[in-house]
């Protein structure tokens, strides 16, 4: 290696809690190269770029910029330093203008007061010097979502930064923004002596632009390589994760002659058709797989009546549905247990009160519903118990408790339910330790196979769908692409429709 | 996203300005010479000034995205400092004792910013503790009475009762605390930010702004123009009371209302400077047509209801509302 690495990041280290997110990684950013970084959901992409942008403090490690180590105190520093940051979510404040979020936190000043047409000059400069077209002088909110992405870079190169971080900068784009935005990439990794750090999940997108790869699995660097020397399929093979599953005993059980629980097509909702055929039957677990964004918690909420959409073609029971509400849903026997453990619980709620909110019909007086407390708690107690939840008292805050018992609760009280027949775990593993989740696979086994009800699991964790499941239905973009079943479950094959968004392989079976 | 605003667009954004000329209209063709006369005139102008300016702190905080409620206290502390203070025998200067009261109100201020940016408690939460504290401690500082002092100076209603130009100076203030509240949140960086801040915390946090700096600026400012305004208050009455001053909720409304006018939610100062005028006009108005005080009220809360709705309506999720936790 001939030239010096602009940055170098050393062993970063970062955890959360006693989640490690990202493991001793170190890579070396060379200027005027796009060096893009790979991996699956939680791989720990955003993380190493959020510790060099300032974001995080590191727990171990070095930042070395320019052969100096470096330790930022809060973004500004950062960007002082000439790190500049494109974060996943758009930031920029709607009613300014382009030109006024371009200069925002650096506006020049006439006296006391802001120079508004040296803010216009500045931004007029740097769109000449890119050589792009965007309109500067009107509120960033009545522009489309591919020129407030532009603004946006153009203001973190506004500070002419040696080093610009791209966190999943096309997963806000439309379909024929993308194109357009990769030229503009690489045409700035040319002509700008900037290192640019990449971040995506999106195969075809790296390969197409990027001159260096790295792979993190875990929040373990698992390969790096130059673009050129490598194929997809290395990449890939990198993603893969070796991680120790307990084996889930699981017996074939499914009904599969007896008519389908849920049979689904697809649904209309935020303004786009997704296809997603699949037919659920009693006594099967199918897990639903894919990246970050590829439409399956969205699926899954239009079913259970959270996301409003205004076609679907959802068979339930054999029965067509034709209107959709939550609560009608719970009362015909569908169950969502949300992807954000928070989302499902009273944070400041005792234990018996978490539980007991989904059951008040059952535990209060037919006429007046007054609520019956003895029996509150009891049944209360009762499902702490069966499903072996570690607290010291009923009675105590839910917030207490650790990740993977609140996890116990919500799956435990959902399936209490009367008569319910399909339940949908949403994420159920994530953050909580391997001896919970591995309690988890088990009652999802025990709830198909002996109780014969239908589970879909989603999953961003591939080994547990494998685990568990009978089949894995394959998200991307929205729909669902390919389908793949147990008897042929292949990782490599799974992960890798997943990120092409195509069944690719022969165990996968092609749908849509 | 069309290039011309559209009919729609213009009746919802001028509606403020549409009911101001409308209800001055309407005041003039019932009440005749009566309404134009110059007592009219000075008294609509008199109490413009003392809501307006307390509006102008309130707008600034607003725009932060935060909440006062302490304001109705900080207008009293203001009053209350400045009078008190000019009762002791040996303190005699005017301006010292107004700088007092502005120095002291703005100190209350920074304890809003330090509850709510350090402790995290919501602004509105925190701001209510604050009020009823320092009004507690007023009542007693007054022994909760009425205070007029014979030691008062000339000065102490001199904004009420010199006039420049047949105006009073008291509304020449509030002009200056308006044009400087304008500049100061449209045209300077730290303004930008605190409208910035009040939309989007997480943007300017990654471009480097100091977000709790920022905010903490615009609670001592909202504080110490609201003391002010408590200074122009007591000129007004010629005493001090612990239970007087500008109504909390006066405040929030024109506030709100002010908030309908070009910037469709967003609070802005040339709407609580219009809004202001607006009250005043509707209060002083049916006074003199002989209305009961709370018709007032009515009004009030219907055109706040129309034009909010209006602009809930046309534009979703911009409403003028601070988040509340």
């Amino acid at each position: 290696m001939g030239e010096e690495a602009v940055l170098r990041v050393k062993k970063l280290t970062k955890r959360f809690a006693e989640f490690t997110a990202v493991d001793a990684v170190s890579i070396d950013f060379y200027a005027g190269e796009i060096h893009a970084i790979i991996g699956e959901n939680g791989a720990g992409k955003s993380t190493i770029c959020k510790m060099i942008s300032g974001s995080y403090t590191p727990d171990e490690g070095e930042i070395i910029l320019n052969g100096k180590e470096a330790c930022f105190k809060g973004t500004a520093e950062a960007i002082n330093a000439g790190i500049g940051m494109l974060y996943q979510e758009r930031n920029l404040i709607p009613t300014l203008t382009g030109a006024q979020n371009i200069c925002l936190g650096c506006e020049p000043k006439h006296g006391l007061m802001m120079n508004e047409k040296g803010i216009i000059k500045i931004a007029k400069e740097l769109k000449e010097k890119l050589g792009i077209n965007v309109p500067l002088e009107k509120p960033i909110g009545d522009l489309g979502a591919g020129m407030q992405q532009t603004i946006e870079i153009m203001r973190a190169l506004r500070t002419n930064p040696q080093i610009l971080i791209l966190d999943e900068p096309t997963a806000s784009l439309g379909e024929g923004e993308i194109e357009p935005f990769l030229k503009f990439v690489v045409e700035l990794s040319k002509q700008s002596n900037i290192a640019i750090i990449y971040i995506s999940h999106k195969l075809e997108e790296i390969f197409k632009i990027s001159s260096r790869i790295s792979v993190l699995t875990d929040g373990v660097k698992t390969l790096e390589a130059k673009t050129a020397d490598i194929h997809p399929g290395k990449v890939v093979s990198a993603m893969l994760r070796e991680k120790k599953i307990q084996n889930v005993t699981v017996s074939n059980s499914a009904k599969i002659n007896e008519e389908a629980l849920l049979k689904s097509k697809g649904a209309f909702y935020d303004g786009k058709n997704h296809s997603v055929p699949f037919s659920l039957h009693k006594g099967e677990a199918i897990g639903f797989y894919g990246l970050v964004g590829s439409g399956r918690t969205e699926w899954a909420e239009v079913l259970f009546g959270l996301r409003p959409a205004k076609k679907f073609d959802f068979i339930y029971k054999g029965k067509k549905i034709d209107k959709i509400d939550t609560h009608k849903m719970i009362k015909d026997g569908v169950i969502l247990t949300p992807e954000k453990r928070a989302h499902g619980i009273f944070r400041n709620g005792t234990l018996i009160f978490n539980i007991t909110t989904l059951f008040l019909d059952k535990l209060s007086t037919q006429k007046m519903g007054i609520l019956k407390f003895k029996k509150m708690k009891k049944f209360g107690e009762e499902v702490l118990r069966k499903h072996g939840v570690k607290h010291t008292d009923s009675q105590q805050t839910i917030a207490e408790l650790s990740g993977g018992n609140i996890q116990k609760i919500i799956t435990g009280r959902s399936i209490e339910l009367d008569d319910v027949e399909l339940l949908i775990f949403d994420e159920p593993t994530i953050g909580i330790d391997l001896g919970a989740k591995h309690e988890i696979y088990i009652k999802i086994r025990e709830l198909v196979e002996s109780e014969k009800k239908g589970v879909i699991f989603i999953s961003s964790e591939l080994e547990e769908l494998i685990a568990v499941c009978d089949r894995i239905c394959v998200f991307a973009d929205g729909n669902m692409i390919a389908e793949a079943v147990r008897e042929s479950f292949n990782k490599q094959q799974i992960l890798d429709s997943a990120i092409r968004g195509k069944a690719s392989g022969e165990t996968m079976k092609e749908v849509g | 996203m069309s290039e011309k605003a559209s009919i729609s667009d213009i009746l919802v954004n001028y509606f403020l300005l549409i009911v101001l000329v409308v209800v001055t209209a309407v005041f003039i063709i019932a009440g005749g010479k009566g309404f134009l006369s110059g007592t009219m005139l000075i008294n609509i102008l008199r109490s413009t000034s003392t809501l307006g300016v307390v509006g102008v702190g309130l707008t600034v905080i607003w725009g932060a995205g935060e909440m006062d409620f302490s304001i109705g206290t900080e207008c009293t502390a203001g009053a209350v400092i400045c009078g008190m203070l000019l009762m002791n025998d040996n303190f005699n200067s005017y301006p010292l004792a107004v700088l007092c009261s502005v120095v002291l109100v703005g100190l209350m201020g920074l304890c809003n910013a330090l509850l709510t940016l350090k402790l995290h408690i919501p602004s509105f939460i925190a701001t209510l503790g604050m009020s009823t504290i320092v009004g507690g401690i007023l009542k007693l500082w007054t022994n909760n009475s009425v205070v007029y002092s014979k030691n008062w100076p000339d000065a102490f209603t001199a904004f009420t009762r010199v006039s420049i130009l047949k105006i009073p100076v008291i509304f020449w203030l509030f002009m200056a605390i308006s044009i400087g509240g304008y500049i100061f949140l449209e045209k300077t960086r730290t303004g930008r930010y605190i409208g910035s801040a009040g939309i989007n915390a997480t943007a300017c946090k990654q471009v480097g702004i100091n977000v709790n700096k920022v905010k903490t600026i615009a609670f001592v400012t909202c504080a110490a123009i609201v003391g002010f305004g408590g200074v122009m208050y007591a000129s007004v009455v010629n005493s001090v009371s612990p239970s007087s001053g500008v109504n909390v909720l006066d405040g929030i409304c024109i506030v709100l209302m002010g908030a309908t006018f070009l910037k469709g939610g967003q609070a802005n100062i040339l709407g609580t400077v219009l809004a202001a005028l607006l009250m005043a006009i509707l209060s002083n108005g049916l006074t003199f047509l002989g209305m009961p005080e709370y018709a007032k009220d009515i009004l009030q809360g219907i055109i706040i209801a129309v034009a909010v709705s209006a602009i809930a309506i046309k534009k979703k999720g911009t409403l003028p509302t601070v988040s509340f936790g």
